[in-house]
């Protein structure tokens, strides 16, 4: 029995064709899925239109056996964190907490429990009379979760919530933000356009495109087993190829690659450290190196267009214009139907 | 040695000085000549003394049209607020099409000159309904301050981020209470300086207030203006020192407390 359930969702701005069009998904309590994609493939629209802010067009939104589809946003008692923070700039931090409970008339006892104890889960106990623009980027992003947990909500939904902050507290933030929901058993919706924030979070990841869902799946699978070109290429397969008859094909060009597994293939894929610079049966030339520590990258310039590769450092003595062998293992090779 | 031209900044210095002098001297002249103990205006007086000060003071005519002046003035400005305030919201948050013509209405007050707006009252409202001198007074200052305010508070809201708004709202908050308990709030400073900034601009309001003050019914600067038209006496130096004096208070302390000039 799923707890959120989208159902042929569409939904759109003004006049404007449709951002996102028949989707369907399933949220199993507790769970915290990721909106995966580029900018424009329709994750922050979904995520808006589940929090109200803009209208379906067509559709149903069920979360918790309750249809919200068509009530007004402040009666959803969904949670959301926003890109920006969004903190109220006239309110110091205790206020910005206790902001969604007193509309709830919670009685002043209560309310001061319920702020402190998430003030406390969230690692900002002594900063209650801090006023937003008093603190930095993380700790403003910590004040804006717990602002929208206190409410306990049915549902967080979170719109790129660490993309403000500096790499390694973003990663620190990561780790925090799934033992809290963790900790307390929270739907979250997650939008983000970082595939490693996404798989390192995720139980689940939506991968969209276009205002559709391309794959829904594990981190795992979604990794080692993406369905479709966008998705293959989102997970770091940058070489990918149109397969026909034992050949790869680009520019017009022809390159023989014989495919074993049984099955119809219209595409084949590598990851860059899955291609072997330096050995095997197939010649390029250097077009770009780029040294990575343990290894060095190669873009490689061949009859079907560049192929990124790597070499391990101490071997990788190439320049830009020379001529080296290069090999595509049949082992690693990622096939795709379409 | 170098010419006293060639020291670095001296040039503009002078300019300074000299635009210092253009803006205050004339009022140095009427300061002075407030204070004058003598019969008729005259500049340096002969003497000093309270006297006029004191003789406009208990004026009733005086007082009279400083309370007309002072009523006109607050009521004007409550209203052009409860006007513009909503109007200037709708202009940030949902911007209709053809925003930039509506702009362009709302400040064309400040380009019009006011006693074409005077003139026009005068003879399509007044006259032809037959109204009341106080209310086609108010109408007219009404209509002059609206767009101070809408221009003041909306440049306050573009600079409100929308999405503390959203906040509230995903928080549980009805629109009525995103606006009172989130966006009023961050508005204050600039809805208190278009209060200011509105009254000031009311008070020392001329041409409108030339064509619409009736029988009975005056101004303060409209009142100066007729008295000075029969006598030569200080009083109106007097009165203008006090006005001035009271004008640049208000002003200063908007200023010291709220720093309006941001929002002009």
């Amino acid at each position: 029995m799923s707890y959120l359930k989208l159902q042929q969702l569409a939904i759109g701005y003004g006049n404007s064709k449709t951002a996102v069009d028949q989707l369907d998904l399933d949220v199993a309590q507790g769970e915290l899925i990721s909106l995966l994609g580029p900018s424009g493939c329709g994750k922050t629209t979904t995520m808006r239109a589940i929090a109200g802010l803009i209208d379906l067009r067509a559709g149903s939104i069920t979360l918790d056996g309750r249809d919200i589809g068509r009530l007004p946003p402040n009666k959803r008692n969904i949670g959301m964190v926003f890109q920006s923070y969004a903190l109220f700039p006239h309110l110091n931090v205790f206020d910005n907490i206790a902001f969604g409970l007193r509309l709830r008339k919670v009685d002043n006892n209560n309310l001061r429990k319920r702020v402190e104890k998430v003030i406390a889960a969230v690692g900002l106990s002594g900063f209650e009379a801090r006023l937003p623009a008093q603190m930095s980027g993380g700790q403003q992003q910590r004040v804006a979760l717990a602002r929208a947990i206190v409410i306990e909500p049915k549902l967080l939904l979170l719109d790129e919530p660490l993309s403000n902050l500096d790499a390694k507290l973003r990663v620190q933030m990561r780790a925090e933000l799934r033992r809290i929901q963790r900790e307390l058993g929270i739907t979250m919706l997650y939008v983000t356009h970082d595939q490693e924030e996404a798989l390192a979070l995720s139980d689940r990841i939506v991968v969209m495109h276009g205002g559709k869902i391309e794959q829904l799946d594990t981190p795992e699978q979604l990794f080692s087993a993406p369905r479709t070109r966008f998705v293959a290429n989102f997970m770091g397969y940058e070489n990918l190829f149109d397969y026909q008859e034992g050949h790869l094909l680009g520019n017009g060009q022809r390159l023989p690659f014989v495919v074993t597994a049984p099955g119809q293939f219209a595409c084949a894929g590598w990851r860059p450290e899955q291609v072997k610079v330096g050995d095997g049966q197939y010649y390029g030339t250097v077009r770009s190196r780029g040294f990575l520590g343990d290894s060095v990258e190669y873009v490689l310039c061949t009859p079907i267009g560049d192929i990124k590769g790597v070499a391990p450092a101490s071997a990788a003595s190439w320049r830009e214009g020379d001529s080296v062998k290069f090999s595509l293992p049949a082992a690693s090779v990622l096939l795709l139907p379409a | 040695m170098k010419s006293l031209l060639q020291q670095p900044g001296l040039f503009s210095r002078t300019i300074l000085w000299l635009v210092f002098l253009f803006l205050l001297g004339p009022f140095v002249i009427v300061f002075l000549a407030g204070f004058s103990a003598g019969e008729t205006l005259a500049f340096p007086p002969t003497a000093y003394s309270l006297r006029w000060i004191l003789e406009v003071v208990a004026a009733e005519e005086f007082q009279q049209a400083f309370l007309t002046s002072l009523q006109i003035g607050l009521l004007a400005t409550v209203i052009a607020l409860l006007l513009g305030v909503p109007v200037a919201y709708a202009m940030s948050r949902m911007p209709p099409p053809g925003m930039g013509a509506i702009k362009q209405i709302l400040t064309s007050p400040l380009i019009i000159p006011a006693m074409l707006v005077g003139l026009g009252l005068l003879r399509h409202f007044v006259l032809l309904v037959d109204a009341p001198v106080f209310l086609g007074l108010l109408i007219g200052h009404i209509g002059l301050l609206t767009p101070y305010a809408v221009r003041v508070v909306y440049a306050s809201l573009i600079n409100l981020r929308v999405d503390i708004e959203e906040a509230a709202i995903t928080l549980g908050a009805s629109r009525a209470q995103t606006f009172r308990l989130i966006v009023l709030p961050n508005i204050r400073s600039a809805v208190i300086a278009a209060f200011f900034l509105a009254f000031v601009t009311s008070f020392n309001q001329v041409p409108v207030s030339l064509f619409l003050t009736g029988p009975g019914i005056s101004t303060l600067p409209i009142e100066m203006l007729g008295h000075m038209e029969n006598s030569f006496d200080p009083s109106i130096a007097a009165l203008s020192t006090l006005l001035v004096l009271f004008t640049m208070a208000f002003v200063l302390v908007t200023e010291k407390v709220l720093g309006i000039s941001k929002y002009m």
